[in-house]
Order: structure tokens, then sequence, then C-alpha cells
């Protein structure tokens, strides 16, 4: 911790903090690294995900009663938004192949000339 | 008597000390929650292509003289890259342009619903030979360094696996997982009798940030407890207090990952080890170790609770590269490339192995 000093009546709580998070580290690890645990917690999330999964139809459902757009109708818009991003990038890298060389990198920029320093006889 | 007035002297000094940092704690404790996120990733720079999840930061020149070969940061597919440029003094980002490098880095948006058949092929096949190409347009220069963190640098490597032919003038790696099968509890969690990542990735497309959040959360469960209870003991230090939020700021924006890509890793590398074994084909090409012929720095932190050492040593050893050094230091997954632990240790390494290569 910063700021420690001999002079802190604070050391000896942070010094019995490091000491039960080092002891209950060492008594988790070995207890989330057997297959029960591991079975246990991904069961866990995969409850959780189909209870969000659930969550989010029964809300499409919804937002169709409104005449809205639901999240998956976004994503089919995204979709398409993306593939014509895709066709840009294909037209640009197209454009750049025929563009001369030279007019595609721009000039300026400070020279690339520079040298490693040399080193000392201290350094080696 | 002396002794005495001494001791109270000593008493009165630290009960002092102790009421007005507890002052000192209850005004900042206001500031900390009244005043908003303090700004990361200040390095100017512009991006100079962006593909859905993929950005490509150019950093603007600091040196009257750059070193021939640019540098590409690729950076972790699960986090944000301002940990490369967390706060001004502190940044690897800012180091590097003011030691005379051309600066690029990939970083990573959180990939969309429509991104999630985004796999390992699609970034080193095709985003990292994109950004490339851009840099080679933009310099002017045909060779390249690439840098890459964590899994970014597991990336770097299969990409630098399955092109020999180059441009790749250098590889460097930070904590970088090769041999999969010593990860440790990820291991574990990832076996197939306890998940079933088809049914998973099926059922969320991509996998939600908290999911990975909690996973990393899990490696070491007090981690956030004493990280609260360490703030509230240094509330009274400003700086302290600045780097913990920037830190813990960057911890939470964990970011989601694709499903395709979630899936590859869990069943090819974790499982199947191919990396490690030699095994892995990516977009039709071998991506054996033993192709990289670049010169190659590989930096391991000797207390990484995420990638452990055992993991990560296997890089240096499979490579085919002749010139090729492994950086063991002291230091965590992220106190070895950020904060002062990496401005002390790993920084000027890099310079002195980058600069001599770098021309």
């Amino acid at each position: 911790m910063s700021g420690r000093s001999t002079n802190d009546a604070g050391n000896g709580i942070r010094d019995a903090i490091a000491k039960l998070e080092a002891r209950v580290e060492s008594i988790s690890t070995a207890l989330m690294g057997t297959e029960e645990f591991s079975k246990t917690a991904n069961a866990a999330s995969s409850v959780q995900m189909r209870v969000q999964k659930g969550m989010s139809s029964h809300m499409a459902r919804q937002l169709a009663l409104f005449n809205m757009p639901s999240r998956e109708d976004i994503n089919a818009l995204a979709e398409r938004v993306m593939t014509m991003d895709e066709r840009l990038v294909r037209i640009e890298a197209l454009l750049q192949r025929i563009t001369p060389e030279d007019a595609a990198r721009p000039a300026g920029g400070p020279p690339r000339t520079k040298k490693p320093a040399a080193k000392t006889s201290q350094d080696t | 008597m002396s002794t005495e007035v001494e001791t109270k002297e000593a008493l009165t000094k630290r009960m002092r000390k102790m009421v007005n940092r507890t002052i000192q704690r209850n005004i900042k404790g206001v500031e900390y929650f009244a005043s908003t996120a303090p700004p990361v990733g200040l390095t100017p720079k512009e991006t100079i292509y962006k593909r859905g999840t993929l950005n490509l930061y150019h950093y603007h020149s600091q040196a009257d003289e750059i070193y021939r070969v640019p540098v590409l940061l690729v950076m972790a597919t699960t986090n944000r890259g301002y940990v490369m440029d967390i706060t001004p003094g502190g940044s690897l980002v800012e180091f590097l342009v003011k030691s005379g490098y051309d600066v690029f880095m990939i970083d990573w948006d959180a990939p969309r619903p429509e991104e999630k058949n985004l796999g390992l092929d699609d970034y080193t096949q095709d985003f990292i030979p994109s950004c490339i190409e851009q840099i080679r347009n933009k310099t002017g220069e045909d060779d390249v360094t690439a840098i890459g963190y964590c899994m970014g640098g597991v990336l770097s490597t299969i990409y630098a696996a399955t092109h020999p032919e180059g441009p790749l003038k250098n590889l460097i790696c930070f904590t970088t997982p090769i041999n999969w099968h010593e990860m440790g509890l990820f291991n574990a969690w990832s076996d197939k009798n306890s998940l079933d990542v088809d049914r998973l990735v099926e059922m969320v497309g991509n996998i939600p940030a908290d999911l990975i959040m909690s996973s990393f959360d899990m490696l070491r469960p007090t981690s956030r407890l004493t990280g609260r209870i360490d703030l509230w003991d240094n509330l009274w230090n400003d700086q302290f207090v600045d780097s913990y939020r920037k830190f813990d700021r960057w911890a939470n924006e964990t970011l989601p990952l694709t499903g395709r890509y979630f899936k590859q890793v869990t069943e090819e590398l974790m499982r199947g080890n191919k990396l490690y074994n030699g095994d892995l084909v990516v977009g039709g090409k071998s991506a054996k170790l033993s192709n990289i012929k670049v010169p190659l720095l590989h930096a391991i932190a000797e207390h990484d609770h995420i990638i452990p050492s055992g993991a990560s040593a296997a890089l240096v050893e499979l490579v085919g590269s002749s010139d090729k050094e492994e950086l063991v230091m002291k230091g965590g997954h992220i106190s070895l490339v950020a904060g002062p632990n990496a401005v002390r240790r790993l920084w000027p390494k890099l310079d002195d192995w980058l600069s001599v290569r770098s021309v």
C-alpha cells in the first residue's frame, strides 16, 4: 500500500488484511479448481443467460404490440449496414490499388532517420 | 526523562497524522463521488481506419526525428487499448512516441451482435493484415513491428506464424499465453464436461462482458474488496486516487467477445492446446510457431495471476527465430505494461531492444 511508514498506526490492520486475503485466495483457488465448482458455475451462468434471453423475447413481443422495432430488428438493420461497410472497405482497397503509390502516401512528418543511441561502456 | 518526551512527541505526531488523514479522506471522499472519471488516452491521435469492432489509431509524432520502422500495438480483445495510454507520464504510447517511434494501435470496440461470427481467421488474416497495409500506405515503409498484449499477443503471434513471408520486422509480446493447458483455473472452467460452449454461444451470440469480467474477478475473489479498502486507506493521496480511478475504469470496461472467436479459443487453444502443439490452422494456413523467424521479444510478469508464466514461457522456446529473448520481470499482468513498475522496468528494456531493430 502506498503511503506506508513505520509511524503509521494502520500498518497492523494492513498486514492482517494482506494475510487474510492470501488465505481466502488460496482456499478459493482450491475450491474453484474442482470439477463440481466448474459445473455449478457454468450451470448458473447458463440459467442467467436463459432468463435474460426469455426477458428479451418477452420485451420484443411487447415492442411489437406498440409497433416499435425490437433488438432483433435493429440487429438485422445493423447487419445490412455492416455489409455495406464491408463493400465500402473493398472499394476503398481497390481505389488504393489503382491510385499511384506516391499519391496515396501523405508527405510530411519527421524524417525516419533516427538511430539508436550509442551505448556507453557503463551500459554494457 | 528525554525518552518520555520523545515518546510523547512521536505519539502526538502520529495522532496528528491520523487526524489529518481522516479529515483529508472525508474531504477527498466527497470529491471522489462528486467528480467525473478522470480522462484517459490523452496522447494526441487520429483514427485512420475503422471497421465494426476494429479501430486503427495513429499517434502524432512528438520527436524531431523518428525510427524508420513503424510500431503497431495490438490490444487484447477483452479490454480497451487506453491501458497503454492511461495517464501522461505513465503512458507506454507517450513513452514510445517521445522516444522517436511512429506508433499505431489496434483497439477494439465492443463487437456488435451482428459480428458474432468473427473468428480467429478474421482477426489474424483480415484485420491485422488490413491494418498493416494501412500503415505501409501511410508511412511508405515496408516493414512493421507488432507489439501484442495478452490476447493481442496471441493474435500477433498467429499472424506472424501464418505470414512468414513478411512484412513483419519484429514481434514483441507482453504476457502472451501459448501453452493453454497451463492456464490454471481458466483451464478447469472450460473443461468440456463443465462448459457446453456450443450451447452458450448459440444462446447469447456474443459472450457478454459481465461473464468475462466475473471470470477475471474469480481468479482473485478478494481483489475488489481489498481494492476498496486500499482506496479508502489512500483517499488522502490524490495521485493514488487518480491512478486507482483510471485502472478501475479500465478493468470495468471489459469487452464482450464474439461468439465464434470464444468458441475457437475454448476448443482449439484451451482444450486442444493447438498453438502449443503446432496443430493450429487459421484461414487454411498453418500457425506453427516454428514458422516465425523474425526477432522476438517476450516480456512475462513474475506474478501474473491471469496468464501464469507456465503458459507464456513456451513462446521463446518454440519460435524459429534465431534472435529471440525472454524478459521475466517483477509485477503482475497489468503492472508489467502500465503504471510506475512498467515505467521503471519494462519500458527502458523495450526501448533498448527495439531501437536497434527499428532502423
